[in-house]
């Protein structure tokens, strides 16, 4: 059969009549589109811009730590000024140094514990989705269980249980904050394991393994980073509130937890840059987290690669 | 010569009456087969039955007298052609990368089935429904299957694009003593093509 007959059997034939009945033709009018392009470009410098801001407040904060503690009485509650723009505290210890060091802190924490937490989450959450129904049952009866107990409560006991300090407050940060992400990962490898581009793969003679590797974890993998990004805001804050608690970092170490609680009791004497600075500054980190959560979250979805 | 035969086949969705009721059939590796029925009578869920995609609750399908299935490393001898290619590639691999699972694209099916080489850098989204499908079918080619089922994989394409499509699957099949089971809408081109017609 050639290919004409096939096309004639298609009705394809030409009838003479499709270009040239301009009575019949209808126009259609479309309205200028706008296409907005360059949108890749501007969320991978944002997101660029963003992790340099974060990893320069880390590095110089670490760096800052020694001038960071010392203390000097004779300029002491002194108000913000250009030779102390954040202020200084009952000590006599500038109050920039501390906010930059204590920010160091933070992210360092936020850093192992929200990695620890989505390792976690990704190796419960696959395991759940793929390995069987008594090995699903049990990690949502834990994710179950982890979520009943308030975050806090369990970061509390958790840290106080490890003598506190910066490993009580890092294990605690990391154990409690994997149940909303596992939660995530397991709905999103359950969805791509039904999916039919699997079930083309499984037919075309590609192991489990390769399936996971190849098709399942690439898949997971934005929502996965994006959850890793989106818990570094949610891991400061709440080392930052056990810490004011008094449940976290030691006293001598600077961090925004510690500022704000040392603060509080200042406060009342019109000390307002203790704590509005320290306060102010933890806000923007996790909207500079949040933001470069949100570019990297367009970035790795080739579905907006051509944006 | 490869055989595929079904028998006594029955099969129902989860809580649903049965779509197929004692199906049998056989299917020689030169013919090509055209299932012939309304829509709702179960073709698409038996081509998904005859490729291995669903498992029936009655009866079994049969290549040489053996379940065909997938092995490590070894694809399905029945390999099954979708209506809707956007569903059977993975969003996260270029198109090269899709075929390279199955050991990549031949020139001699890139060229017989209109396969520009700027295709293969792209992601699924990114092509048109007719140039997925050719991929999909380059893909489904490269796996050496003894029986294709192609459930109306021309429906959405243009008549021109369709008869490239055709004439190329024919001649692949004629060639390499391939059986074709198809399903499809078009009563003219169900003449043309078929050595056989089906009717569920």
């Amino acid at each position: 059969m050639t290919n004409e007959e096939i096309k004639q059997a298609l009705g394809a034939a030409p009838t003479g009549h499709e270009h040239h009945d301009h009575k019949n033709r209808a126009f259609v009018f479309h309205s200028p589109l706008k296409v907005k392009t360059g949108n890749r470009k501007k969320s991978l410098i944002v997101s660029v811009l963003c992790l340099v801001a974060l990893v320069l407040i880390a590095v110089v904060g670490a760096l800052l730590m020694t001038q960071a503690s010392a203390t000097d009485l004779s300029v002491k509650n002194q108000a913000p000024s250009l030779s102390h723009l954040f202020g200084t505290d009952q000590l006599g210890r500038d109050m920039f140094l501390r906010t930059v060091s204590g920010l160091s802190t933070s992210i360092g924490i936020g850093l192992i514990a929200a990695a620890v937490s989505s390792v976690i989450a990704l190796v419960l959450g696959s395991a759940a989705a793929l390995g069987g129904k008594k090995i699903d049952t049990f990690v949502t009866w834990l994710i179950d269980l982890m979520m009943s107990v308030p975050h806090i409560v369990l970061l509390i006991l958790i840290s106080f249980a490890l003598g506190k300090g910066f490993i009580g407050v890092t294990v605690g940060v990391a154990i409690t904050h994997w149940p909303s992400l596992c939660r995530v990962v397991r709905a999103e490898v359950l969805q791509v394991k039904q999916s039919r581009y699997v079930a083309v793969a499984r037919q075309m003679g590609q192991s489990s393994v390769q399936i996971a590797l190849r098709h399942i974890l690439p898949a997971v993998f934005p929502q996965l980073l994006v959850g890793l990004i989106l818990l570094f805001p949610h891991a400061i804050l709440h080392e930052a509130a056990i810490t004011f608690l008094g449940f976290g970092l030691p006293p001598e170490m600077p961090a925004i937890g510690v500022i704000l609680s040392e603060a509080m009791s200042h406060l009342s004497m019109g000390a307002w840059w203790l704590a509005f600075f320290p306060g102010l500054a933890l806000v923007g980190v996790v909207m500079l987290f949040d933001v470069a959560g949100q570019c990297i979250r367009s970035l790795v979805d080739p579905h907006q690669a051509q944006r | 010569m490869a055989r595929l035969t079904v028998e006594n086949l029955t099969f129902a969705y989860p809580g649903c009456a049965p779509v197929l009721q004692n199906v049998s059939l056989q299917v020689e590796s030169h013919e090509r087969v055209a299932l012939k029925a309304p829509s709702g009578y179960g073709k698409s869920t038996l081509c998904q039955l005859l490729a291995g995609y669903l498992t029936p609750q009655q009866g079994s399908v049969l290549l040489d007298g053996k379940k065909p299935q997938a092995g490590s490393g070894k694809p399905n001898a029945v390999q099954l052609i979708w209506q809707h290619p956007e569903q059977v590639m993975d969003p996260y691999l270029r198109m090269s990368e899709s075929l390279a699972e199955v050991g990549g694209i031949t020139e001699e099916l890139r060229v017989g089935l209109g396969i520009k080489p700027e295709w293969l850098t792209r992601f699924p989204h990114e092509l048109s429904g007719g140039e997925l499908q050719r991929c999909c079918i380059a893909r489904t080619l490269m796996c050496r299957p003894q029986f294709i089922i192609a459930d109306e994989i021309s429906t959405m394409l243009d008549a021109i694009t369709q008869a490239q499509i055709w004439h190329f699957l024919l001649e692949y099949t004629q060639n390499n003593g391939v059986g074709l089971v198809m399903v499809t809408h078009s009563p003219a081109l169900l003449q043309r093509l078929a050595t056989r017609v089906i009717e569920l």
